[in-house]
């Protein structure tokens, strides 16, 4: 009986450390994207901003090569399920990228803004409303957390 | 008999009822004849084109434009029988106007009321000036009277002025006005003649165009699908609105309006002056490596070409002790955003492979058809704010290969756009970026693999040079995108 005591003392300390560590590393960034358009036609680029804030009391450097390999897009439909990925997305080799190649440098609550064609990586060519997340990987020398965005819609009209 | 049975008292009276009866019909309401003669008879003018009244219209309420002398009404004495004319007779009038003037002629023409097809008659006519420049008043009256030897008909005249007309712009008159505006602000205008019995007789109306050299009718830019244009103006220059439309250079710029009434008068033209600001000396420095995080200060040389970790060959390392390229861009301007265009003019990777075989040459990934230049580069835009950088590398460089190189070259346009106004409802249409110029640069690297276990690579030449901005106001085109998610080699 002690012995559970203890063990059960010692896991709830364990417990809360863990809570406290994970509260205290909270990302140095923000992500907020949104639609370029609202609606767009069938066939039409439909582009989300993102924007990446640096929400430290200090400067940091970032790099930025391409925006269908830096970020992670969740495209949902409107009955929840995961809209397919286009060939171009399944043809992406991002570890050979080899053209834009930005390194920003952000103030405090300085910004990054970039745009990513939904449309070339999730099949959306149906008419309806789509719901979109985007996740960011913070570089290493930031925790490598991943960022999450808040959600945003699109609506494909015929 | 009939007349029998009549009183005689009704007997008497009864062709003088007749004569009134008759005389009721064929006089207009707003007329009185003087008496009427057996075979003769008056008559308005028929309608001449163009311009001139209605004949007919019995409430004389002509809408006209100033400053033109404008045919008001015209009568003339004729025997019905023979259709002979009479008099022409003669006008005088009763009651002065106030804010024009009056003037009688003669006019030949046909009767209005269908007699006499074919006849000529030489009518005596009144017209109408509005010379007054009193912005406060649009109406005016006046009244006259024609006689001819056995006629008399008396016109009051309602003058409604059609004057300049208005210009509406974000809700406010901008006529005869200067408007402050800025490139790449939507442009919508609407004309309209001063008051409704003006529009109301508005036949036409004609805007003046921008010039094709400093507007646009808008511009589209997407990477996928690939293709970015402008817009042409709006061609449609007839209609009450005109736009939407954008200057993209700062300068004063004038728009015009007039409109034509049924009757054919053209109104006097309206002009809206628009002082159009917008970015003004703009200079962009280029510089590379060892740069200022913040951006460049002036144009300097670019970075160097380094193997990079992967190992990669790359243009520059993405450090600030060795950035690729840095593009920095400064102007005057009203508040508003730089953002970059960068189109691929070249891009080639050649590589040797170790085991003898054939020379592979290599494109980016480019959409429809890799290899097919100018193209879009990653994204649109490649970036905002006022600095950027590129540090293009090839991917993972493995002893497959023993010698890589790579031609590179690129156009990096510089482009501004407004901030929308706060109650712009027009959401993306509100403004559209402007172009301020652009940097073409280039560079060229090529490694050789120095030791294979290891995969090993060291730089055996590499440059780059990037060209002074030039300014313009020519947008980016393209209807391709390297989309540089792999390569394709062959």
């Amino acid at each position: 009986m002690k012995i559970f005591t203890l063990a059960l003392l010692f896991g709830s300390a364990l417990f809360f450390l863990s809570v406290g560590f994970a509260q205290s590393r909270q990302t140095p960034f923000a992500l907020t994207i949104a639609a370029a358009q609202a609606e767009v036609p069938r066939g039409s680029e439909a582009k989300i901003n993102t924007t990446i804030t640096n929400l430290s009391n200090s400067a940091v450097a970032l790099e930025f090569k391409n925006p269908l390999c830096d970020y992670s897009v969740e495209v949902r439909d409107s009955m929840g399920n995961l809209a397919p990925d286009t060939d171009l997305k399944k043809s992406l080799d991002c570890a050979n990228v080899s053209g834009r190649h930005i390194n920003a440098y952000l103030q405090p609550h300085e910004s990054f803004k970039d745009a990513i064609p939904v449309n070339s990586l999730n099949d959306i060519s149906e008419v309806g409303e789509y719901s979109v997340r985007v996740t960011w990987k913070a570089p290493r020398e930031f925790g490598g957390m991943v960022v999450k965005s808040n959600t945003t819609k699109i609506t494909v009209v015929p | 008999m009939l007349v029998s049975r009549c009183p005689l008292r009704f007997r008497r009276l009864a062709p003088i009822i007749v004569y009134i009866l008759a005389a009721s019909m064929f006089a207009p309401n707003v007329h009185a004849q003087k008496r009427a003669v057996g075979g003769t008879k008056v008559g308005r003018i028929a309608p001449m084109s163009p311009g001139g009244l209605v004949p007919g219209s019995e409430t004389l309420s002509p809408t006209l434009v100033p400053e033109v002398q404008t045919f008001i009404d015209a009568w003339v004495e004729y025997n019905t029988s023979t259709c002979v004319e009479i008099s022409a007779g003669s006008w005088t009038v009763t009651t002065a106007p106030k804010y024009g003037t009056t003037a009688t002629g003669t006019v030949t023409g046909t009767l209005g009321n269908g007699d006499c097809a074919g006849v000529t008659f030489t009518f005596a006519a009144i017209y109408y000036t509005w010379t007054s420049t009193n912005p406060k008043v649009d109406t005016d009256t006046f009244a006259a009277t024609w006689t001819s030897p056995d006629y008399q008909e008396m016109d009051t005249v309602d003058i409604t002025e059609c004057g300049g007309p208005t210009i509406m712009f974000n809700g406010a008159n901008v006529a005869e006005k200067t408007t402050s505006a800025a490139v790449g602000q939507e442009i919508m205008l609407t004309g309209q003649a001063p008051n409704a019995a003006c529009v109301s007789a508005t036949a036409s109306q004609q805007w003046s165009m921008p010039s094709s050299t400093n507007a646009v009718g808008g511009y589209t830019a997407t990477a996928s699908p690939p293709n970015a244009a402008v817009t042409p103006l709006p061609t449609d220059t007839t209609s009450t609105s005109y736009g939407p439309f954008y200057w993209i250079s700062p300068a004063t710029y004038t728009m015009t309006y007039q409109y034509t009434l049924t009757n054919g008068e053209t109104s006097p033209v309206s002009t809206a002056k628009f002082k159009v600001g917008g970015p003004k000396e703009v200079k962009v420095y280029t510089c590379g490596g060892s740069v200022p995080p913040t951006g460049c200060t002036n144009t300097t040389a670019l970075g160097t070409v380094v193997i990079t970790p992967g190992p990669a060959l790359g243009f520059g390392d993405a450090t600030y002790s060795n950035t690729g390229i840095q593009f920095t861009a400064s102007a005057t301007a009203p508040p508003g955003d730089f953002s970059y265009v960068q189109e691929i003019t070249n891009d080639v990777i050649t590589e040797t492979p170790s085991d003898g075989s054939a020379v592979q040459t290599c494109y980016p990934l480019e959409v429809p058809t890799p290899g097919v230049f100018p193209g879009l580069d990653t994204s649109y835009p490649y970036s905002t704010g006022a600095t950027t950088t590129d540090n293009p590398g090839t991917g993972t460089l493995t002893n497959v290969d023993k010698k890589v190189s790579r031609a590179f070259s690129a156009q990096m346009y510089l482009l501004w756009t407004p901030t929308a106004a706060a109650d712009c409802t027009g959401g993306a249409s509100c403004t559209i970026p402007v172009p301020l110029g652009s940097v073409s640069w280039r560079f060229n690297a090529a490694a050789k693999l120095t030791n294979s276990a290891l995969d090993t690579w060291t730089v055996t030449s590499g440059k780059g040079s990037a060209k002074a901005f030039v300014a313009s106001n020519s947008y980016p085109t393209w209807t391709s995108w390297v989309e540089y998610g792999g390569m394709s080699c062959h």
